[in-house]
């Protein structure tokens, strides 16, 4: 290729006096042959982009204009379309690089800082991104935020909701994906391993928190989360840059972002003080579907680790009742296994904590949790040691990624921090084991005499008591009522109670009466209902 | 004398991780609530308060697990002695997982592997008294804690720690029982006769009669049978009375126009024929 260059370049050019001309110019002749044999490699790199531009497929040559063009219109509706078609289209298409599609938007460097960005979606998606482009992923990402954050000013830019959350999503997961790919050094080469040593702030921790916590202070969102609590507008407290929809909507996933980060550090109480001013019930952010359930599963999760399952069972049933109500909404394929995926996840995170803190659940979770994990739930309900290899089981399978904020520091006896936290875990769990099958007796008297007790049970009157101490421990919970997540008091998530008064135990159970308002006006209504009807028909 | 009040607060739930604890000042509080937290050089401020509660015998969870958070970030900062210290002070707010919580922080290999260094070690021994602790087996604890030099040296730094661990089996005793037999009771907080007999009534306000001790009532220990029953609330019947109404309005309308209509037709006849009057529903047009 070269020779062939240097054939064409004479054949044109009159060597002699180009090259004179040259030389008497500069002052070395060094500087002159480099000089040319710039030009020469910018005269060939453009005869390349030219040919790559071209053979771009039409349909991505058509998505890539029109998506600059939606968004140098803030057009939002039709950046989501573009969007969506961009995940239909990766499907079958390479996207080029961003250089070579410059040509088509005129070189907006703003737009294919965002471009790239969905460019290094693509390549994670696709499967196992080089040490090298995740290097250039983060550099981009540093570029895209540093446009928003650090222009003059609040940028002129208008994101759909969706895509602001995903742009955050995307950025904590290549985060955590590059922890892991960090984690694994013993099956790099040398090189790379230089590479990672040389450069710490690459996907380090501080920089990662650093963008999400000034994504949150500079859109204030914290502040106008507090407002809407008061019951205040908003945009009174949001400054300059929280008024506009980016950035507002930037902050408040930016806030589920460190949600994320701190539960998969293992943090899990700074995580929940993230969400300090959120109401996610009635949030007005949070209706981007992906975001709501990232917030209640990691809110559930960290709810769990501290063991109040009462609150992390309500975080899991609400969560999952809005799956099944909007799962009309996911038909299409791709998201439709992803959504039920994650369903499937949180399911097995409820049935863990159904099994530690039996709580009467509504018809339609009940039977959803029995069909995919009703033997496990029963196995671990019985408890007992055979019990425990079901919850470890499950708690792999549904806990998140957890990661190391720090390169391990023996990469050959690298410790996974799923099994560091899985096993912290599992020693809480075991002090609870003959909670069920206590249970089953204590339902079965009012007064009982603990050597009784202990003949049933197999174990001895002293072991008998500690059981006994734990299962009182274990029915009194920090629930949350209102207020931060972190608040509570504590509240009794057991039916059955009693007392131990020396070697007698005295048990008391709480009923609960019959409950019929709820089917009095569902009837009443349904009643209202045919009765118009039929005066209509009159 | 024992007091009741000493006996409730003895009985006492620990409060919660939301509560800012009394020995917090707002310092520290600016340093946990805020972005500073993470600033390596605060390292220092929450590594001397850590000194001071081993000194004062108080406890701040949040900010001890800030510090570990510190040291998780920058593992060159990590001090040994700072970490077991924390890990200590969290014993003794068992049954709460605090002692767990700040497992979490720690870097994985100090839990995953056998130990083969002195910290590891050192967490190891003390996870064990945690288990001890939290399935409330209390005559393990002191068994397992008086069987190793270690501990001394672990739990030297922590003023009243055994003082800590005893209110703390004070509480759940006091949460299950009413009444609890002294050797039990001896087993559980390591001590015995004279002692046990002070400690039960000094600092629990617990009364002693001959072999057995009695707890009185407080909130946990009473097993009395309840009927929770359905309070339904007006704002749900809302709905249904509203539209009663309207239906109820509707038929008052209907019977009264039907019914003035009919006075007009009847007296519009100069001859009243049969007097329909009836001015209940029920009549069809």
């Amino acid at each position: 290729m070269a020779s062939y260059a240097q054939n064409d370049f004479e054949a044109d050019v009159d060597v002699d006096g180009a090259v004179d001309l040259v030389v008497g110019a500069l002052e070395s002749t060094d500087y002159s042959e480099d000089q040319l044999a710039q030009s020469y490699y910018t005269q060939q790199l453009q005869q390349q982009q030219q040919q790559e531009l071209a053979s771009i497929a039409p349909e991505v040559r058509s998505l890539i204009v029109y998506l600059h063009q939606a968004i140098l219109n803030q057009n939002t509706d039709a950046i989501q379309g573009c969007i969506s078609h961009f995940y239909r289209l990766t499907e079958k298409f390479q996207f080029p690089e961003a250089e070579i599609v410059a040509p088509l938007v005129n070189d907006d460097q703003n737009f294919l800082t965002i471009y790239r960005e969905l460019y290094f979606r693509n390549i994670y998606a696709k499967g196992q991104p080089t040490l090298e482009q995740r290097f250039r992923s983060y550099d981009n990402y540093c570029d895209l935020f540093n446009f928003i954050l650090n222009s003059d000013g609040p940028v002129n830019l208008d994101l759909p909701n969706q895509y602001c959350d995903s742009i955050v999503d995307e950025f904590v997961w290549q985060f955590s994906s590059f922890a892991q790919y960090r984690a694994r050094l013993s099956k790099k080469s040398e090189e790379d391993i230089t590479i990672l040593r040389e450069n710490p702030q690459i996907w380090s921790c501080y920089s990662v928190l650093n963008v999400l916590y000034s994504l949150i202070q500079k859109s204030r969102i914290n502040e106008q989360l507090a407002a809407i609590k008061k019951g205040e507008n908003p945009n009174d407290v949001a400054g300059e840059y929280g008024v506009l929809p980016l950035y507002r909507q930037l902050g408040y996933c930016s806030l589920i972002g460190l949600l994320r980060v701190h539960t998969l550090l293992g943090d899990f109480t700074l995580a929940l003080k993230m969400l300090d001013n959120v109401d996610i019930k009635k949030s007005p952010f949070a209706r981007v579907p992906n975001c709501h359930f990232q917030t209640y599963y990691y809110q559930g999760f960290a709810y769990m680790m501290l063991h109040r399952y009462a609150d992390a069972i309500e975080s899991f049933i609400h969560i999952l009742v809005f799956i099944s109500r909007t799962k009309q909404y996911h038909n299409r394929s791709a998201q439709y296994e992803q959504v039920n995926k994650k369903a499937d996840q949180v399911h097995a995170l409820l049935a863990i904590c159904v099994a530690l803190c039996p709580t009467r659940l509504d018809e339609n979770t009940h039977s959803a949790l029995r069909e995919k994990f009703g033997e496990q739930l029963a196995r671990m309900s019985r408890g007992g040691p055979e019990a425990l290899p079901i919850f470890e089981e499950l708690f792999t399978f549904a806990a998140p990624k957890f990661i190391n904020p720090v390169p391990p520091a023996d990469p050959e006896n690298v410790a996974e921090p799923l099994q560091h936290h899985q096993k912290i875990f599992m020693e809480g769990v075991k002090g609870q084991m003959w909670a069920a099958t206590l249970r089953s007796y204590m339902k079965l008297y009012t007064t009982m005499k603990l050597e009784k007790l202990a003949a049933f049970l197999e174990i001895d009157e002293e072991e008998l008591r500690s059981q006994l101490l734990v299962y009182k421990q274990n029915s009194r919970q920090f629930r949350r009522t209102e207020g931060a997540l972190l608040n509570g008091e504590v509240v009794s998530t057991s039916e059955l109670d009693f007392s131990l008064e020396g070697d007698i135990i005295h048990i008391a159970e709480a009923k609960t009466g019959r409950r019929y308002g709820d089917w009095f006006m569902r009837n009443a209504t349904k009643y209202l209902q045919i009765n118009e009807g039929l005066a209509k028909k009159h | 004398m024992p007091s009741r009040t000493q006996a409730d607060s003895i009985a006492a739930h620990a409060p919660g991780l939301a509560e800012r604890p009394e020995c917090r000042s707002d310092l520290i509080q600016s340093l946990v609530d805020g972005v500073d937290r993470y600033n390596p050089d605060n390292v220092t401020v929450f590594e001397d308060y850590l000194a001071q509660q081993c000194q004062d015998g108080t406890y701040d969870c949040l900010a001890n697990l800030a510090l570990l958070k510190l040291y998780q970030f920058n593992p060159h900062l990590f001090k040994d002695e700072q970490c077991t210290n924390a890990l200590v002070k969290s014993l003794a707010a068992f049954p709460q997982p605090d002692f767990s919580l700040h497992l979490h922080l720690l870097p994985p290999h100090v839990l995953v592997f056998t130990s083969t260094d002195s910290l590891s070690e050192a967490v190891q021994k003390l996870q064990a008294l945690n288990a001890a602790l939290s399935s409330a087996s209390y005559a393990k604890f002191w068994e397992i804690y008086n069987s190793d030099d270690l501990y001394a040296d672990l739990v030297a730094d922590c003023a009243g720690f055994e003082a800590a661990i005893r209110r703390g089996v004070a509480r759940t005793t006091a949460q299950a029982s009413r009444v609890v037999s002294k050797s039990v009771l001896g087993s559980w907080t390591n001590l015995k006769g004279d002692e046990l007999e002070n400690w039960a009534k000094e600092v629990c306000g617990w009364t002693v009669e001959g072999e057995e001790v009695k707890i009185p009532v407080n909130k946990d220990n009473e097993a009395k049978p309840t009927v929770a029953m359905e309070n339904i609330k007006l704002e749900q019947l809302q709905r249904l009375i509203r539209h009663s109404a309207e239906i109820l309005c509707h038929n008052v309308m209907y019977i009264c126009t039907r019914s003035y209509y009919r006075v007009t037709i009847a007296n519009s006849y100069s001859k009243p024929k049969s007097p329909s009057k009836n001015k209940k529903g029920g009549e069809s047009n």
